[in-house]
């Protein structure tokens, strides 16, 4: 069985890159473009990994995973953060902010999916 | 018994001198006399102090009545001199009294000798007073009016009856204009009536009152003066007089009123200049944090779509999107690899700005040195295998534990090595890396194409690939040593290099193994590499 996976990205062409790469490695993939239906769909589906895009309009990164953090259902979800800002100031905060880990646009696909697999539990890995 | 009578008595018959001595002595007087005939005697004696009386005969044979006064009056002009004579005419005898002798007696007549001697020493101790009270006066009066202090003196209704010549060159009133009039004749406008009530009431009580008063000049001229007005009083105690002593402070004030304004007008200056300081220090640091929310903003507003670039293509090009044709693998390679040297590119011009701006903070983590350098290679062995260089590592055995930023040495270190790929077309890249006292030293050594000397020296600046043509050859923002150095100076390193041209370069860069207290202030480096750290071997 395959992680389901809650992709959080604002850019629809970057939305599209991250859940085609994420469904041709086998999760299965729910997406949002911000941070309040990110929080929806979470309750919904209640994921296994949460890859979440720091800058977005309405609700940020930081804010939408500061409320996750403070539903104890997402206790053991790992939430991946994604930003194009690559400096280290970011970096600490994110770690923070209760990220597990961050990383920088732009992202090679095979790393990416290394990265992401590396988050889960190995019976969740493709 | 009081002590003995001093007498001088000037006489050339002895007889007539014991005669004198006999008549105070049967008066009761103790007499020790002095008899003199001339006048070398005469002056000898009075040399001597305490003499009480002078008889002087008015016949001498070679002395004179006289002379003697004259001299005796030079001496002391108050010891009583008395003249003595055996028939003396009236005449002769109003004239000594004029120059000053005290009386005047007959021999034949001596019953009045003793009476004039007591009367005279009476009189003599009024006169002594009288005199040293005149002198007193007057030596009082000069000081008044030779003083520098304007001096009024009225009388208890304040009428001024004495103005010293100070007061009147002072106010340009005379003294005949002064006197009779009260001291209101100088006021100003510039005083309360609560300031002469107060005077008043202070000098009534019988105490001095201190004032600086400003006051007209005969002129209409204002004028300052620090004033003491004293009551004085007579013996009964009530108040006769009033004495007003005064300073004239008018330059002083002017000169303190200047120094007051000037320094208002520096202070205001100097505000004034804070202010324009702060506003413009406000504007730079209002301009800064433009500039690095712009710069952030761009760096993720160009990165945003390279995600895309990079991604699509590396889909595309890995064939996850279906079959791709060599031809197509070829230039999607191409475009893959574009992208990343555009990524390269702002990751360089963020890091340069974010140093310039001293911005950037090194993490100061325990790390191993030898794995970043296995990392480094690791990511550039399939460049350098694409040129078929060679590029190996020379390590000490075991981990280099180190503190500091790994991410920062492992960009320093890949920028070196990319670096070395870059301008080598065949031979090999050799890193060595040695583990020197509190240091570690790492040696970049490439068989490239060197540096030419005249080129040595920008080596290290900004925005500059050391030979213009060499910028067609092989692309690169010209950043990358740049930033290296920037980096290792920060970590409390050194870099250097040396290089022949034609054969190849050599980069020498020491990196202390925990990084200094201070590290994120980085505006005291010079803006241009200093020449120790780009020596050139070839010269």
């Amino acid at each position: 069985m395959s992680a389901k996976i809650l992709l959080v990205e604002d850019n629809p062409e970057n939305r599209y890159l991250f859940t085609f790469l994420l469904k041709r490695a086998g999760y299965t993939v729910r997406s949002a473009s911000n941070g309040c239906e990110a929080l929806a769909e979470a309750a919904s589906m209640v994921p296994d990994l949460v890859i979440m895009d720091i800058q977005m309009p309405e609700m940020d990164g930081y804010e939408a995973t500061a409320r996750l953090r403070e539903d104890p259902r997402f206790d053991a979800v790992p939430i991946v953060g994604l930003s194009a800002f690559a400096t280290t100031g970011d970096h600490e905060r994110a770690r923070r902010s209760g990220f597990a880990a961050y990383l920088a646009k732009p992202i090679v696909p095979e790393d990416f999916l290394r990265e992401i697999a590396a988050y889960l539990p190995v019976a969740l890995r493709p | 018994m009081d002590p003995a009578l001093r007498i001088l008595i000037i006489e050339d018959l002895d007889l007539d001198a014991q005669l004198l001595v006999h008549e105070l002595t049967k008066a009761g007087y103790a007499v020790e006399a002095r008899r003199v005939r001339e006048e070398a005697e005469f002056c000898a004696a009075l040399n001597e102090a305490g003499w009480q009386l002078v008889v002087c005969d008015y016949q001498l044979p070679r002395f004179n009545a006289r002379r003697a006064l004259e001299l005796l009056r030079a001496h002391d002009p108050e010891l009583p001199f008395i003249v003595v004579s055996d028939r003396m005419g009236e005449e002769a005898a109003v004239e000594m009294m004029r120059r000053g002798a005290q009386d005047y007696l007959l021999k034949i007549d001596l019953a009045r000798f003793v009476p004039v001697v007591r009367r005279e020493l009476r009189e003599v101790e009024h006169r002594r007073a009288r005199r040293q009270a005149e002198r007193q006066l007057q030596r009082l009066s000069q000081v008044v009016e030779q003083a520098d202090a304007g001096v009024i003196i009225t009388d208890s209704a304040g009428r001024i009856e004495y103005a010293n010549p100070a007061l009147t060159r002072l106010t340009g009133y005379t003294r005949e204009e002064l006197y009779g009039q009260t001291p209101r004749i100088l006021k100003s406008d510039r005083h309360k009536p609560a300031f002469y009530a107060q005077l008043w009431r202070t000098v009534l009580a019988g105490d001095p009152f201190y004032a600086v008063f400003a006051n007209r000049k005969k002129n209409g001229e204002l004028f300052y003066e620090e004033k003491t007005i004293t009551p004085l009083r007579n013996e009964a105690g009530r108040i006769t007089h009033f004495v007003s002593t005064g300073q004239d402070i008018t330059q002083r004030r002017a000169a303190e009123e200047a120094l007051r304004q000037a320094h208002a007008e520096l202070e205001r200056r100097v505000v004034e200049r804070t202010a324009e300081l702060s506003a413009a220090n406000a504007r730079l640091q209002e301009l800064d944090r433009l500039k690095s929310e712009f710069l952030a903003t761009m760096s993720h507003e160009l990165r945003t779509p390279l995600n895309s670039i990079i991604g699509f293509t590396g889909v595309v090009k890995s064939g996850m999107a279906g079959p791709v044709s060599d031809e197509q693998q070829r230039q999607l390679g191409m475009a893959y690899s574009a992208a990343q040297h555009l990524l390269t590119l702002i990751n360089d011009l963020l890091d340069v700005s974010r140093i310039e701006a001293g911005k950037v903070r090194l993490e100061k983590e325990p790390f191993d040195f030898a794995e970043v350098v296995g990392v480094a290679v690791g990511q550039l062995k399939p460049l350098a295998q694409a040129k078929r260089l060679v590029l190996r590592a020379q390590l000490p055995p075991g981990p280099l534990p180190m503190v500091g930023d790994r991410g920062r040495c492992l960009q320093v270190l890949l920028n070196l090595v990319q670096n070395a790929v870059k301008f080598t077309a065949k031979g090999s890249i050799d890193l060595v890396v040695r583990v020197e006292p509190e240091a570690v030293r790492l040696d970049v050594i490439d068989t490239g194409v060197g540096i030419k000397p005249e080129h040595m020296g920008q080596l290290f600046e900004a925005f500059r690939q050391v030979d213009g043509s060499a910028r067609r050859a092989y692309e690169g923002t010209g950043l990358g040593l740049y930033l290296c150095r920037r980096l290792i100076l920060m970590m409390g390193g050194e870099i250097s290099a040396h290089s022949v041209y034609g054969q190849g370069t050599h980069f020498e860069v020491r990196v202390p193994c925990t990084l200094p207290a201070e590290v994120t202030d980085d505006s005291s480096l010079p803006p241009e590499p200093p020449n120790h750290v780009c020596e050139n071997s070839v010269g």
